[in-house]
């Protein structure tokens, strides 16, 4: 933890960005989390024990940064070429979370000072959410999940999808329900 | 036995910049010894405790000493008194105002009640100016920031100080009657 220490300081300094000489416990433990998170998306990459077992804990603060604009890159490009045929089937939960949301997340993700908060509450739960992951890690399993969703819903006419969604609950348009769950379980 | 090492190297390093001031206060007829410098230093680490927060780099002691050492109320028999207590308030008004103004801002904003609403009074300035102008601060006012804190306080004076007319009708009875 003591050589994570100088990172903390120097990401503290451009935090304060010359305004103030003091933060709160509170902002130096969010910076504290900010370097732990950036330096495990190193550590849990494919080769990243290997990596991280030769490097400083600087370098692998810098690796892992880039790792970090890069997923939020690569989320984008995923986000643009789903939304193109996202449909919600009426349901607001998944309109709001999805549409809404996410163009949300990509404006205000803070990836150097606060990448382990992805900001969303994601109310819309796709079928294999984790709610342990945080960040831009949260944000890309969300998006292969709802990718995937939509992938399969599209499989079904959407006239049946609606059809069978009010036959589970009239209501299901203001409910934070699963779609792909209820068509599944509905139109096959 | 390493990290009491640094700690007292630390505490050293900020003694000595402190006791740097005196170069630029002993125009003023200001100076620290070294027991007071030591005693600020030692007041900052338990009130950045208090206050839950982390000085990084340079303290900012210096920074107060050097906005306050021309102040009309400070002489040499309560400024280091002075300091401790400006430094106290700084610090806890740094979290009253969520962090929203700069040291340079609260600084200034500190610096100029002390001299002319508070005419000194470091009790008036705790009790009274810094709590109404936090809580403004904390409802959104951002006036202060075109002039570092400076001429932000009248509009929200809850005392009327200076009243022009009564000061003009006071002048005539005593002339003219």
């Amino acid at each position: 933890m003591e050589e994570l220490a100088p990172i903390v300081l120097d990401l503290a300094r451009k935090y304060m960005s010359g305004d103030s000489s003091s933060v709160t416990y509170e902002a130096a433990e969010t910076l504290m989390e900010a370097v732990i998170y950036t330096i495990n998306e190193i550590e849990e990459s494919p080769a990243g024990a290997a990596v991280a077992a030769v490097i400083t804990a600087e370098e692998a603060y810098r690796a892992g940064y880039a790792r970090i604009i890069e997923k939020v890159n690569q989320c984008r490009k995923v986000y643009n070429e789903m939304i193109r045929e996202f449909d919600a089937y009426e349901n607001e939960f998944y309109y709001d979370t999805v549409a809404k949301g996410l163009p949300a997340f990509f404006i205000h993700y803070d990836a150097r000072f606060r990448p382990q908060d992805h900001l969303l509450t994601l109310d819309y739960l796709t079928l294999d959410f984790d709610p342990g992951l945080t960040g831009i890690d949260q944000i890309e399993a969300y998006l292969r999940s709802t990718v995937a969703e939509q992938r399969y819903l599209r499989l079904f006419p959407r006239e049946s999808v609606i059809r069978a969604l009010e036959e589970w609950n009239r209501g299901y348009r203001k409910l934070p329900v699963n779609i792909a769950e209820i068509a599944r379980e509905r139109v096959l | 036995m390493e990290k009491d090492w640094i700690t007292v190297l630390q505490r050293k390093d900020q003694i000595a910049k402190v006791l740097d001031t005196n170069q630029e206060t002993a125009r003023f007829g200001l100076a620290l010894s070294e027991e007071e410098a030591a005693e600020i230093v030692a007041a900052r680490d338990n009130v950045l405790k208090e206050q839950r927060r982390l000085e990084f780099g340079p303290t900012i002691v210096p920074k107060i000493i050097y906005a306050f050492c021309d102040s009309a109320y400070i002489e040499r028999d309560n400024y280091a008194d002075t300091i401790l207590r400006l430094q106290e308030m700084f610090f806890t008004f740094r979290n009253e105002t969520m962090d929203e103004m700069s040291d340079d801002e609260l600084l200034g904003f500190m610096r100029e009640q002390f001299e002319n609403v508070c005419s000194g009074d470091l009790d008036y300035l705790e009790s009274t100016v810094l709590p109404n102008f936090a809580e403004v601060v904390r409802e959104g006012y951002r006036g202060y920031k075109s002039a570092d804190g400076r001429g932000a306080y009248e509009q929200f004076d809850e005392v009327k100080r200076w009243d022009e007319e009564l000061y003009r009708t006071a002048l005539k009875d005593l002339v003219w009657k």
